[in-house]
């Protein structure tokens, strides 16, 4: 799952350190909302505005859970 | 109303309403009235003299979306001080590059000063390479913010939403109408976090009636196409709720879709939602209302009451007292302003005399209403080892409407590494024009005399 986020972010973010564990300090508004749209499409799930977080975007780690929970709730 | 300068309006504001709040900052933990506002003003003011700040100098300043950066704005225009808005997060060394340029310039006029007309110097992204420096006088800042208080019904009870840079036209002159109507500003850091733009629309609502006016205070605020695409697709809902205290939003610097524009005014039905055209060089032009039944596409309605507006050749002309002086190494200061403005913009009116936004004559990319100029990432690109030959092109994008794309010529033997070059590129531009997308090609085209053939990748 880890990994496979991180492919599909790599491509939409150049400029992000995807392994940063401070990820949320490195996005922007554009970075943030492009988190929400890429992960909703890559995994089916619905997120919005109260998902994205600092402590949902903190790290790959913190996407993961946030994917997993989403899965797990439908 | 006599006050020529909007610091006029500010110190006339601190005797008129001295406890009105001015600023909320913070998620409102910082208040600041208008008196209090002004002290902390001339306290800085006298802070630059004893630095050896003097009428007539230019001050380069990253602009911030703070309590600090405002009071250091009004401040420097308290002595007559120009102000040169900059990015917040421009590279260092472009800085210094900016801060130059306005230097030798000021060593050529009179007294080595800047006249004390002039307001401010935009820095703006045009065709060419380096940003222009737009020379904006104190009669274009007043003529913005009549046009908008007029047009757009700004009052002292407004509480304005300030999201976004304040170097940038689409927040920035919204300060002005709301200093000459002694209204206030909510300033939160951007919208990175939707959440926080509820959590202001709370605060604004839970606001007391007005002790003056007895009218109850409402929200307004600016939001590039961009940033109404996030609400609407991540907290539609959200916005619903908060229809009794959005007294109006204003958008533009980007094209909004038609369905974003129906889908507004259903959410917020009593809400006044404008589509306005404005840019550095010709200040607030038109607006239109678009929540009046009609919502009309590419409306951007009638021209303000101190702007004029005609078509040469279905290309927009501009007129009025809101007329940048002119470009910063180009500019008669005796004048105001220019007499007209023949814009890169296309137009037409309809039989009511609304003006519609039918396109671009130039290769600027509109990144969610921020212009990038496609010459200035190639010119740093280019300086990159291992790049041979590159362009820069627009690529569609659903939230922004446009992002840069570079495409890439490596020298033999060189990787494509296309986070390496973005690391590079950010190093030397603001974040915002360094491209999203790379594609590394085998050649770029160009045309019979060597240059790069910008439309056949228009067409692509």
């Amino acid at each position: 799952m880890k990994e496979k986020i991180y492919k599909i972010l790599e491509d939409a973010l150049p400029l992000v350190d995807l392994e940063s564990e401070r990820l949320y300090d490195e996005l922007d508004s554009l970075g943030v909302t492009t988190i929400l749209m890429e992960l909703s499409e890559a995994f089916g799930i619905e997120l919005d505005s109260r998902d994205a977080t600092p402590k949902n975007l903190q790290s790959l780690d913190s996407l993961v859970r946030l994917v997993e929970k989403k899965l797990s709730g439908k | 109303m006599s006050a020529k300068r909007i610091i006029d309006c500010l110190q006339a504001n601190a005797q008129r309403c001295p406890d009105k709040v001015f600023i909320y900052d913070c998620e409102g933990t910082l208040r600041l009235t208008y008196a209090e506002f002004w002290q902390q003003v001339q306290l800085r003011a006298a802070s630059l003299t004893e630095g050896g700040w003097r009428q007539g100098d230019a001050m380069c300043i990253r602009s911030t979306q703070s309590a600090s950066y405002l009071v250091l704005y009004f401040a420097c225009h308290l002595l007559g001080i120009i102000i040169v808005p900059l990015e917040h997060d421009l590279p260092e060394a472009r800085v210094q590059d900016v801060n130059v340029r306005v230097r030798v310039i000021q060593k050529q006029l009179p007294g080595h000063v800047f006249p004390s007309s002039v307001s401010d110097v935009l820095f703006t992204s045009g065709t060419t390479g380096q940003p222009k420096g737009v020379v904006v006088s104190h009669q274009a800042m007043m003529a913005d913010a009549v046009n908008l208080k007029v047009a757009q019904g700004f009052h002292h009870d407004i509480v304005f939403i300030i999201n976004g840079p304040l170097n940038h036209a689409g927040c920035w002159t919204k300060v002005l109408p709301v200093v000459m109507e002694g209204g206030s500003l909510y300033l939160m850091p951007g919208m990175k976090n939707l959440d926080s733009f509820f959590t202001a629309l709370d605060f604004i609502r839970r606001l007391p009636v007005s002790a003056d006016t007895h009218r109850q205070p409402t929200a307004a605020v600016f939001l590039v196409p961009a940033s109404i695409r996030m609400l609407l697709q991540f907290s539609q809902d959200r916005l619903a709720q908060y229809a009794d205290v959005i007294e109006f939003i204003e958008t533009g610097a980007a094209h909004i879709p038609h369905s974003d524009m129906l889908r507004l005014c259903e959410l917020l039905p009593d809400s006044r939602l404008f589509n306005t055209y404005a840019s550095s060089e010709t200040g607030v032009v038109c607006t239109y209302n678009f929540n009046d039944g009609k919502c009309l596409p590419g409306c951007v309605g009638h021209p303000m009451k101190l702007a004029r507006v005609s078509l040469r050749d279905d290309v927009l002309v501009c007129r009025g007292d809101a007329l940048m002086m002119g470009y910063l190494g180009q500019t008669d200061f005796s004048q105001p302003s220019l007499k007209e403005i023949v814009t890169s913009d296309l137009g037409r009116f309809d039989e009511e005399g609304r003006l519609y936004l039918v396109g671009r004559q130039n290769d600027v990319i509109n990144v969610g209403g921020l212009k990038v100029s496609p010459a200035e990432v190639e010119e740093e690109a280019l300086d990159i080892d291992g790049i041979a030959d590159c362009i820069c092109v627009a690529d569609s994008h659903s939230l922004m409407g446009s992002v840069p794309k570079l495409l890439v010529v490596m020298e033999p033997g060189v990787l494509f590494d296309k986070r390496a070059i973005a690391a590079h590129l950010r190093s030397a531009l603001e974040a915002y024009k360094v491209p999203a997308k790379y594609e590394q090609v085998d050649h770029i085209e160009r045309n019979a005399n060597g240059k790069l053939n910008r439309k056949f990748y228009a067409a692509q």
